[in-house]
């Protein structure tokens, strides 16, 4: 004999997870235990969502958490300075030109990837900047914060783009000689893999699809030279040589750069050639 | 919050950024999990998991002592996580990814008593399926169902988390659970 109406699916999900009321749960076990309808969705239910529970996560490399370390201490070097800056200092100046998009601008500063974009370029330019709130260079940066920004970021994309390349081009020139070590072009090309995911993240969400391609082409490689073996033989080398020219990457990064350093010189003021202190 | 957790953090809020390395090696592997299984990419779920905590790291000071760091941590990599997503053009979110494909261990529910061969063949099914049904849900539904099912918090807590209503918090998990039902459910027909 059944009690009450019929338990629907989705107090039955309540009632898997215990998240229905204690009365609403007395019921629904009142009317499961006379009703073999319900009883039954109730079974698949569960069966169900064991199959999902079973499911697992992959399991990260053993070293993963001196990975994460080593990746962060850029970043966090850079954030660490910010904590200590006074408020009026170059941190907090630096941390403002992400904090507030200039519209209609390169909008590289949204969203999560400009957090950690940030630190990446303030820990990068930190050593060039002006002391304190009274210095001229400072009042002169005021006036310019959305040109500076603009032109610092796109400084880093730039010479993000020139470190790749150089570190692809003695990859790819490597003669494939019996064995030969890249452990440290992989070590090279690890770094750049984090930095390359935070600048493809900020492309993608700023809307710049050109930029963006090329660095979804170039995050690719660079997970294939960080997941080979770190000594390969030289059929090996070939094919990941090979690889890496078919996708015409030295040629898009040429490219990428030369437009990403044509965009940096028109936010320049007239009269300034030099590079931003990188 | 253990008191391993407490000392670390009052380390770094003393300047010892070298304690912030005790936290990041302690809590970073479940991180990437709550990552993994929101993103379903391992190249996103490591992302996630450096900006987790440089997040933290930069919000240390607002974090309250008797707060437990993992849940804090975890609520850190969710955001990230579900920020992650809805900025992923759907052309990615369609295609999809390794998500849950690694999860062969899926197949033991309806399998029992076939061969091998055929126990294979029907772990690789579900185990397709099961990925399906986790890129058709948005990404909320994905947040959600995956704070419900695999971290095992409440909806309230989820709703707290996510900065939502408690009754949007259900429905999304309702619309997760009925996803993947409807994908999984020839599975347990065999």
């Amino acid at each position: 004999m059944t009690t009450g109406r019929h338990v629907d699916e989705d107090d039955l999900t309540l009632l898997h997870y215990a998240e229905l009321g204690d009365g609403e749960a007395r019921a629904a076990r009142a009317h499961l235990a006379g009703c073999a309808e319900c009883r039954t969705r109730q079974e698949a239910l569960a069966r169900i969502l064991a199959m999902v529970d079973d499911s697992d996560t992959p399991e990260p490399d053993p070293r993963f958490e001196s990975q994460v370390w080593r990746r962060l201490q850029p970043a966090l070097r850079a954030a660490s300075a910010e904590r200590r800056a006074q408020p009026t200092g170059v941190a907090a100046r630096v941390r403002g030109w992400f904090q507030i998009p200039a519209p209609g601008r390169l909008a590289w500063a949204g969203g999560v990837a400009a957090i950690a974009l940030a630190a990446f370029v303030a820990g990068r330019f930190w050593p060039a900047a002006p002391a304190g709130p009274g210095a001229p260079q400072v009042q002169a940066a005021r006036q310019t914060d959305e040109a500076i920004r603009e032109r610092v970021l796109l400084s880093a994309l730039g010479d993000h783009f020139d470190r790749t390349e150089a570190m692809l081009v003695e990859l790819t020139g490597t003669e494939p000689d019996a064995r030969v070590s890249i452990a440290g072009e992989q070590q090279r090309a690890a770094d750049l893999l984090a930095a390359t995911r935070l600048y493809r993240r900020a492309a993608v969400e700023a809307g710049d699809a050109g930029v963006a391609d090329v660095l979804d082409v170039l995050q690719r490689v660079l997970v294939e030279v960080t997941g080979s073996p770190s000594e390969l033989s030289a059929y090996e080398l070939q094919a990941l040589q090979n690889r890496i020219r078919s996708q015409e990457l030295l040629f898009k990064l040429r490219i990428a750069s030369s437009a990403v350093r044509n965009r940096e010189t028109r936010t320049r003021p007239a009269g300034h050639d030099g590079r931003t202190g990188a | 919050m253990p008191d391993s957790d407490a000392l670390a953090i009052s380390r770094v809020r003393a300047g010892d950024d070298d304690a912030f390395r005790e936290l990041v090696e302690r809590h970073s592997r479940a991180v990437f999990r709550v990552a993994y299984r929101i993103t379903g990419r391992v190249e996103d779920a490591e992302d996630v998991v450096q900006e987790t905590f440089l997040k933290a790291y930069r919000q240390l000071d607002r974090f309250e002592a008797r707060a437990n760091l993992r849940t804090w941590l975890h609520r850190i990599a969710t955001n990230c996580a579900v920020d992650l997503l809805r900025a992923r053009p759907k052309r990615e979110i369609a295609e999809e990814p390794d998500t849950l494909e690694r999860a062969a261990g899926a197949a033991g529910v309806a399998e029992g008593g076939l061969p091998a061969p055929e126990r294979s063949l029907l772990g690789v099914q579900i185990t397709e399926r099961l990925g399906r049904a986790m890129t058709l849900l948005t990404e909320m539904e994905r947040a959600t169902f995956t704070l419900r099912h695999f971290e095992g918090l409440s909806i309230d807590e989820i709703a707290g988390m996510l900065g939502l209503k408690t009754g949007a918090t259900k429905h999304s998990i309702f619309r997760a659970v009925r996803k993947v039902r409807r994908e999984l459910q020839p599975f347990i027909e065999v």
